[in-house]
């Protein structure tokens, strides 16, 4: 289904319900993904999942086209995941430029989590980048985001993006060759 | 699911996206039936207040009417006005007197 199509249901309060249940269906994985990669674990995901759909029913109506509908969705479910890292951290609010201490913590303790050689490399290499370059690798890796579209939801300069995704892929390269010689 | 689990090794438990579907429409709607509800509570308590309010103004308005009317009449300065009298200290004791006069034979009779 096309974005306009959607939209239109979004907006018309008889098929509003009808276009949030596709809206769902559209992006529940794709987003959820996204959060989980942030916040870590399975159960945190699943709470930010939530209020980031709560978030975006209540907004749709003041949603003023000013970017893709999915890229406003995503923005939303980003902004909700660093609010709740600031609310997991409780004593300040999170710098999104130094790294996550808790990383291997919050990941080991996740039930969901199944750690092989491969993603053990992986993990290694993304707990030592700021939470902001970790970011900005997993959504053009992973959930395969267009530079400009990482640019729009982080609020980043979209120069700065893509400087830092060659810098931290070329990395993750070379140490995973590295270690499978 | 498997690009993430390949290479990350997160996973999320069996028929997860499933039941969060049915968990997110669940919570939106509830969350609309609550505001509709708010919704039908306050036009509720509104139509009460409109009605309380109509009803003080209905029986209120005549009283307030002859409290202004009897105030006029006996205030003497108004009455000045009315007779086109001057307000000396004499038309103020006579004023008064009168009103005595008039109040001992009201009660009186």
């Amino acid at each position: 289904m096309k974005e306009g199509a959607l939209l239109k249901l979004l907006k018309n309060p008889d098929s509003k319900d009808k276009g949030f249940k596709l809206l769902v269906d559209l992006y529940q994985e794709k987003i959820y993904w996204m959060i989980r990669k942030i916040v870590l674990s399975h159960d945190s995901a699943n709470d930010v999942l939530q209020d980031t759909y709560i978030r975006i029913f209540k907004g749709i109506d003041n949603f003023k086209e000013k970017s893709k509908l999915s890229t406003w969705i995503y923005r939303i479910a980003y902004n909700e995941s660093i609010r709740f890292l600031n609310k997991e951290s409780k004593m300040k609010k999170v710098e999104l430029d130094s790294k996550d201490d808790n990383y291997s913590r919050k990941l080991f303790a996740d039930t969901f989590f199944d750690a092989n050689n491969l993603s053990l490399k992986f993990h290694q290499i993304l707990s030592e980048l700021s939470i902001r370059q970790r970011n900005i690798f997993n959504m053009k890796y992973f959930d395969e985001l267009k530079f400009e579209e990482i640019a729009k939801i982080t609020e980043i300069n979209i120069n700065t993006v893509k400087s830092v995704y060659y810098k931290v892929e070329k990395k993750i390269k070379k140490e995973i060759n590295e270690s499978s010689l | 699911m498997n690009h993430h689990y390949k290479k990350l090794g997160i996973r999320v438990p069996k028929d997860y996206f499933k039941k969060s579907r049915e968990e997110i429409i669940g919570k939106i709607n509830l969350k609309e039936k609550k505001s509709t509800e708010n919704y039908n509570y306050s036009y509720y308590y509104l139509s009460m207040a409109a009605v309380f309010i109509g009803t003080l103004i209905f029986y209120n308005f005549p009283l307030n009417n002859k409290n202004l009317t009897e105030f006029d009449s006996n205030s003497p300065i108004i009455s000045t006005v009315i007779s086109g009298e001057e307000i000396t200290d004499e038309y103020i004791i006579e004023f008064y007197s009168e009103s005595v006069v008039l109040n001992e034979i009201y009660f009186g009779n």
